[in-house]
């Protein structure tokens, strides 16, 4: 089951994501959010994953359609508060060389200022 | 039920074919590590694997099929735990799946299932049952999974 919050932040899109985003839990719903916020015309997402648990193969193909899709809007989605867990999943399937991550929120917030 | 015994261990449940039970396996997997039991630092990824298993059964083996059905058995032998997930599909061939780490696979949304259970168990296998189901097995080799505990 997945938990989320989507707030404001120096001009940034933030997308709290917490438990489980599996098939059929949290998917469809992380989706729909990135969407939602890609209609408003917002531009810099940042998504924390931070309290995510577990995230299975679905999990990551959303997260990589959301990517693709922010591009496609000229947005820019990037991750922060990666678990060590969901580190090695990027890893394992190189999506680590596609995704921009950080450590620290603030590290994240000022890459876009860059 | 300690270490001594866990050769007992044998358990098949076979579900209606959908994905509300993923969770349901989930479930039992985590009693089941109890048991065995299970290295804790890799019970996510052998939950994961279990995952992926079942969701393709359903998916792609049953084709959401809701009167279909899909089996998983998890069993001890020696020291080795497998667990296997059977449907009723017409199985694939594994030559045809494609590495999600080439550059043009690498921001397609699906093709991760497979590739991730044969990172994260010790050896998968695809198989046709005496019945005619197809089915996956994917063992973990538990004093590998010591060792390499004890080597951290």
């Amino acid at each position: 089951m997945m938990n989320h919050r989507v707030y404001e932040k120096s001009g940034i899109s933030v997308l709290e994501l917490k438990g489980s985003i599996t098939m059929g839990g949290g998917d469809v719903t992380m989706r729909d959010l990135i969407k939602g916020l890609l209609e408003q015309g917002k531009k810099q997402i940042l998504v924390d994953l931070g309290g995510v648990s577990f995230m299975d193969s679905t999990g990551l193909g959303e997260l990589v359609a959301a990517y693709t899709t922010a591009r496609h809007h000229d947005a820019t989605l990037k991750l922060v508060n990666l678990t060590k867990k969901i580190h090695d999943l990027l890893t394992i399937t190189q999506l680590a060389t596609v995704f921009e991550y950080y450590e620290s929120f603030d590290e994240a917030v000022s890459s876009y200022k860059k | 039920m300690g270490p001594e015994t866990r050769n007992d261990l044998k358990i098949s449940i076979r579900v209606r074919s959908h994905l509300r039970y993923s969770d349901l396996f989930h479930t039992v997997l985590g009693q089941v590590a109890r048991l065995v039991p299970l290295p804790p630092e890799r019970l996510d990824w052998i939950a994961l694997s279990l995952r992926e298993a079942v969701n393709n059964a359903v998916l792609h083996g049953n084709k959401n099929d809701f009167t279909k059905w899909v089996e998983v058995e998890m069993e001890v032998s020696g020291s080795v735990f497998t667990i296997r997930v059977w449907d009723e599909g017409a199985g694939f061939s594994p030559g045809v799946l494609s590495d999600p780490r080439r550059p043009e696979n690498l921001f397609k949304p699906n093709g991760r299932g497979i590739f991730l259970i044969r990172q994260f168990t010790d050896h998968a296998d695809f198989a046709r049952s005496a019945d005619g189901r197809f089915g996956i097995c994917m063992s973990v080799d538990l004093d590998s999974a010591k060792d390499k505990e004890a080597d951290e």
